[in-house]
């Protein structure tokens, strides 16, 4: 309820102001879904030529900038991945070191079509794009705002980003990610959403690689738990090991 | 007098002319041994490399590991590894084994990306398979089943590893498990590798296989099995036909292919081998034009021989035959000094190599040392120098048949 009044306020709000802008959008986009702290359990599920392959994780965020994951199926048991910033560090049972990515190695897969910079994006979009309203849409059965990002910064994930945002909850639905020759990389489809307190949680989305062509890779939140108390040193390099 | 010792006489009486036409014959005759010594050299080396490195003889491997190999397919592997490696090994000619597990990986340090071709493998049949003693330049190769490795001393040297501080040498290398999900794991340097081949130091890294099937969740796989085979029995395509025929039906997920049909690029400079040939007969020609042009000139120079020739009776085909002999004399001592000269030098230098230097380092895919070998090979020696003296006489036809036309009158008018 609470949700649907500050909902109906800020579309309140933005009518007596005129129309919504882009920026407007995600920002409120943004808000529904940042939270102070968030710890969340989910498996990840890739699909191709194959056949099937899943792993299951427990994730920590707190704020855009510190997000840890821990893999706790059996193959993949006790390998982490923690991003401070900008900086990702890899962490396995069987190393006696972590390894450190930035740049272009962000974009190396961590599993599936899932990029060690797509599980990680935070929710800081207008730090790293610009976005411009460029039309109004129904998608996957959703009457949407399609809102078209261009990356501000050299080193944002992708160069041109169109996002399909459901008018009435301001939750993506869709997304296109393109790069800067504008070919179309990766395709992002919601299908499960969590409504937690008042903020939305994407709970089971749809990720795809289309340059990898024939392979798709599920990713679902099972629990998800908003504003736990976290340790400070959780988000530190000393502590994956 | 016969002919020949008219033939004799004359290559006598004109030495300087005999000794010109005779040294371009043993330089076009000695470079195209040099040439095919090369071309020899390189082959065994390609081979030698190709096979003790790469494939095998016979390479073994999943059957769909290829249609896929852009994509990493590093789930493409050989199950039940053990059964197999038996199974195939129990052919009395096969008599060396090589069992790998190949990954491709990354090493981060100091901000920078270093790549990895990985290899594990059991270091008790490596060592023989790949002649390991003759590569190792520093430390010893890991125990089995440790998390020890031994890497190109290439990527050591970029790595900063010379195993000469008392502290152990650790790298992590990021990779692909077998579940196509990733990995890094650490390994201690306990040795360094120095390969012919250069483009191998700057990539290899040997670890034991136990401890990559533990990585990387391959428990008796492997990626592939490399044989090789007595080649007095069956060579290596008559031997990957025979295990596919024998084999084929009982491992049906499994692509069993000599090294030559694996190798496209070997096989391509095999062909390209034959190239050499059209090489060979160029320099004949441009060899045998030096006595097409002397010949000419001896016999506007010889007129008044030939008119008097002609005029004693000697017929037009004889006087053919006459210098026609001349060219083959000359062609003959030519080509076996040539000949001699390029056994000798592929027999001095052959064997030492002639370094490359840099040359060789960019070019992956070439299985070639960075020292050019001379091979010698008796039945390409032969066929050159019957080559070079065949063409160098044959050369001699058109002035000699002109020659033998001109008229003793016209010959004698000419003084």
């Amino acid at each position: 309820m609470k949700k649907i009044i500050t909902l109906l306020l800020f579309t309140g709000l933005l009518a007596s102001a005129g129309a919504i802008t882009g920026s407007e959008i995600i920002e409120k986009s943004d808000e529904l879904q940042s939270f102070d702290t968030q710890k969340s359990s989910g498996s990840m599920i890739s699909h191709d030529r194959f056949g099937d392959i899943t792993s299951s994780f427990i994730s920590w965020s707190r704020g855009d900038r510190e997000f840890l994951l821990e893999f706790t199926n059996a193959e993949e048991a006790g390998q982490k991945v923690l991003r401070v910033n900008d900086t990702m560090y890899l962490y396995d049972p069987d190393a006696e070191e972590t390894i450190r990515l930035s740049g272009s190695a962000l974009k190396d897969t961590l599993f599936g079509d899932i990029s060690y910079e797509d599980v990680s994006e935070g929710n800081d979009t207008l730090d790293t794009y610009n976005a411009e309203l460029v039309g109004e849409e129904l998608k996957k059965g959703k009457q949407c705002y399609k809102v078209e990002l261009t990356a501000k910064k050299r080193n944002a994930p992708y160069y041109r980003q169109l996002l399909w945002i459901d008018k009435s909850t301001f939750v993506l639905v869709f997304g296109e990610y393109y790069s800067k020759r504008d070919v179309l990389l990766k395709n992002i489809e919601v299908l499960g959403v969590k409504e937690v307190g008042d903020k939305f949680v994407l709970s089971h989305l749809i990720l795809r690689d289309l340059i990898k062509g024939d392979s798709h890779t599920e990713m679902k939140l099972d629990d998800i738990e908003l504003n736990p108390v976290l340790e400070d040193r959780l988000f530190t390099e000393e502590a994956l090991f | 007098m016969k002919l020949s010792h008219i033939a004799l006489r004359n290559i006598m009486r004109n030495r300087r002319r005999s000794i010109l036409s005779g040294s371009a014959i043993a330089v076009a005759t000695m470079s195209i041994v040099l040439l095919f010594g090369m071309m020899e050299g390189m082959l065994d080396d390609m081979a030698r490399n190709e096979q003790r490195y790469e494939t095998g003889m016979v390479h073994i491997l999943n059957a769909e590991f290829d249609k896929y190999a852009r994509l990493n397919p590093v789930h493409l592997y050989i199950k039940n590894a053990e059964e197999t490696v038996k199974a195939f090994e129990s052919y009395p000619w096969v008599t060396a084994v090589s069992e790998r597990i190949n990954f491709a990986g990354r090493i981060y340090q100091d901000n920078r990306e270093y790549n990895v071709f990985g290899k594990g493998v059991d270091f008790s049949r490596e060592k023989d398979f790949e002649k390991l003693d003759e590569v190792l330049v520093a430390g010893r190769l890991p125990d089995p089943g440790s998390r020890e490795a031994v890497i190109g001393v290439k990527l050591a040297a970029e790595l900063g590893i010379d195993l000469t501080d008392s502290e152990p040498d650790k790298i992590t290398i990021l990779t692909m498990k077998s579940n196509r999900t990733s990995k890094h794991f650490t390994v201690e340097v306990v040795g360094l590798l120095a390969y012919p081949v250069s483009s191998l130091n700057s990539v290899t890294l040997l670890m034991p296989l136990a401890t990559a099937q533990d990585f990387l969740l391959m428990k008796d796989g492997l990626s592939e099995i490399l044989l090789m085979v007595d080649e007095e029995q069956y060579n290596a395509n008559r031997a990957a036909a025979l295990l596919r025929d024998e084999l084929g039906s009982r491992y049906p997920d499994l692509k069993i292919e000599s090294w030559l049909e694996t190798n496209l690029i070997f096989s391509m400079m095999n062909m390209a081998a034959n190239i050499y040939n059209v090489f060979a007969l160029f320099f004949f020609v441009l060899g045998s034009s030096v006595i097409i042009n002397t010949t000419i000139m001896v016999i506007y120079e010889r007129m008044q021989e030939i008119g008097t020739l002609g005029a004693m009776g000697m017929r037009g085909k004889e006087l053919t035959r006459l210098f026609f002999l001349e060219a083959f004399f000359i062609s003959l001592i030519g080509a076996l000094i040539g000949t001699l000269i390029g056994i000798v030098i592929i027999l001095a230098i052959g064997k030492s190599g002639i370094p490359l230097g840099s040359m060789m380092e960019d070019l992956e895919g070439f299985s070639m040392s960075n020292y050019l070998y001379l091979g010698l090979s008796i039945k390409n020696t032969v066929v050159v120098f019957i080559y070079s003296v065949a063409i160098a006489s044959l050369s001699t036809f058109i002035p000699s048949r002109r020659a033998s036309k001109i008229e003793p009158v016209e010959a004698l008018r000419a003084i």
